[in-house]
């Protein structure tokens, strides 16, 4: 009897099981031999090859410029994502006046089509008659007028700014969410022990957000290893792979260039990163979740 | 407690500086398109392209996707948070981690099944790719807002006679609403901004959904009839069910966010 009524609560899971192996584990997998062959993904023409693709790849110069892109892009816009954001949130916790309004105001960005907002950021970063350049030549500042996206040492600066206007009402979000839980009372006996804002939101605030600037940190690297809609728009990955992500070069090897295992490798590579990025959260996790069974 | 003058002056002054550089674009893209041309800027837009069938691609997608989702994952949530079972704690994880994977690596494969469907250039191409992604991304939230149904209300049900099917979908459903809401409304503006599954598995651009149709406007755009102000006139047509969407939408996603976050 029993066991009849929990083979039953097996059903209530099995559409979202077989979602998930028929469109993530079986691509994964897939992706996985691939990567040990060299194929053009049409026709029967495919050949073993072993481990000649990471060689190839690992060999080549685009996937350093790829993870030294990521490394940049990953900590530039964590960071001020998470410091605006907590700004933010730390002003609407404490009531300014609109705040509910600015909440909704600094969300918008993403919930934007990419696709459509990218375009006006390429206006925007246009270098000849482009909004940013016309504004920096009518305020006579000619000299910081640049070609932007063009420059291989700028453009990535450049999709690390439209980025941050994307995401940071996100992790505006979460700190506000989080912040709401802190309870009044420890802000109460920190006033009265003489404590001004900015000392309580460093002493009081900012350590009791620990698993929120977890939560921001992990988003942001498993962001940047996403990253595709705004780079595909503004630059696809150049000038001179200047730009270059994980998700644009997957996808120009495979659609671009037709070559599945080096694409597969690439796949491979980027996945033992992500993997490593989710073990390190758990860890992380668990291990602030004890700090707040401490706290309490 | 009262916030003191100065600190209420120095928050109003950032945050009214930072509306402007979050909305600096859009008012950009609004005010560009009534440049030169006014209103017609809008009606050359649909000479030049016949946006109708695009827009029914993406309603089919997203519709389909969001009746999928609506239905696996309150099955899902329900079973994990109110049913025993061996094996759910890490079949939970499992698919949770189902949101971690990118869009990059699992594409190709997908291309194939696609294309050994028959699918390509079919809204149906991305329908479940979408609701997979949809599911494992919002498993977490629903289920935390099932924790927080009381397990009395499903003995009182159990009671009463009803067997797991009735009492996940006429007793918890009904109370779980404003979660699913959360989750649909989510939902909704991933499947209907989605742009790198779009762009390959609909090919063609006179049926490709609304997320890719601005990728064209930027190779046609300098044509004597498709100039600049009236690319920011389409721009603003695509963008448009978005708007409407957040203007009615903006207050219960971000408050539902906010407090799936806390219970996350």
């Amino acid at each position: 009897m029993r066991r009849k009524s929990e083979l039953t609560n097996y059903l209530f899971i099995l559409p979202i099981l077989v979602l998930f192996a028929v469109f993530i584990v079986y691509p994964i997998v897939y992706n996985f031999i691939i990567s040990f062959f060299e194929w053009s993904g049409f026709g029967p023409d495919i050949t073993f090859v072993g481990l000649e693709n990471y060689v190839t790849i690992l060999n080549g110069k685009i996937i350093w410029k790829v993870m030294h892109n990521f490394i940049i892009f990953a900590l530039i816009t964590i960071t001020l994502q998470a410091l605006f954001g907590m700004i933010f949130a730390s002003f609407f916790i404490n009531n300014i006046r609109g705040s509910s309004v600015y909440r909704i105001l600094f969300y918008l960005p993403a919930v934007v089509t990419p696709a459509i907002i990218g375009q006006v950021f390429s206006k925007f970063f246009e270098a000849n008659r482009g909004y940013l350049n016309t504004f920096l030549r009518a305020l006579h500042l000619d000299p910081l007028a640049q070609t932007w996206l063009a420059d291989p040492s700028l453009a990535l600066y450049c999709i690390c700014f439209v980025n941050i206007w994307q995401w940071t009402g996100y992790s505006m979000l979460l700190y506000y969410a989080s912040m709401l839980n802190i309870p009044s009372d420890l802000y109460e006996s920190a006033s009265l022990d003489g404590a001004n804002k900015a000392q309580q939101f460093t002493r009081v605030t900012f350590p009791l957000l620990r698993g929120t600037h977890f939560t921001v940190f992990i988003l942001g690297m498993l962001g940047s290893l996403k990253c595709y809609d705004i780079v595909f728009i503004l630059t696809n990955g150049g000038p001179n792979y200047a730009t270059e992500t994980f998700s644009v070069y997957i996808q120009n090897l495979s659609f671009s260039m037709f070559r599945q295992g080096q694409s597969a490798t690439v796949v491979v590579i980027m996945f033992i990163i992500a993997m490593v990025i989710t073990a390190v959260q758990l860890q992380l996790y668990y291990r602030s979740n004890q700090h707040k069974e401490l706290a309490r | 407690m009262k916030n003191s003058k100065l600190y209420g002056g120095l928050g109003l002054f950032i945050c009214l500086l930072s509306s402007a550089f979050f909305i600096f674009p859009l008012v950009i893209m609004v005010v560009r398109s009534f440049h030169s041309g006014g209103i017609a800027n809008y009606s050359r837009v649909f000479d030049k392209y016949n946006l109708f069938v695009n827009f029914t691609t993406s309603v089919i997608v997203v519709g389909c996707t969001l009746a999928i989702t609506a239905v696996v994952v309150s099955f899902a949530a329900f079973a994990f948070s109110k049913l025993r079972f061996r094996g759910s704690r890490a079949l939970y994880y499992l698919l949770l981690s189902g949101m971690m994977v990118p869009v990059a690596a699992t594409i190709f494969p997908l291309y194939q099944i696609v294309r050994g469907l028959g699918l390509i250039n079919s809204p149906f191409s991305l329908i479940f790719p979408y609701a997979t992604g949809s599911c494992c991304f919002n498993l977490l939230i629903l289920k935390n807002y099932y924790d927080s149904i009381p397990n009395e209300m499903l003995e009182a049900a159990n009671i009463d006679g009803a067997n797991k099917l009735r009492t996940c979908w006429q007793v918890v459903m009904p109370v779980a609403k404003p979660g699913l809401a959360v989750v649909l409304m989510q939902t909704f503006l991933a499947s209907w901004n989605e742009l790198q599954m779009a762009r390959i598995f609909i090919a063609d651009t006179d049926v490709q959904p609304i997320s890719v149709v601005p990728v064209r406007f930027a190779q046609t755009i300098s044509s004597r009839d498709f100039t600049q102000e009236v690319m920011y006139a389409a721009l603003v047509i695509c963008l448009l069910p978005i708007v409407i969407f957040y203007i009615f939408a903006a207050k219960s996603l971000v408050n539902g966010l906010t407090t799936g976050a806390v219970k996350g």
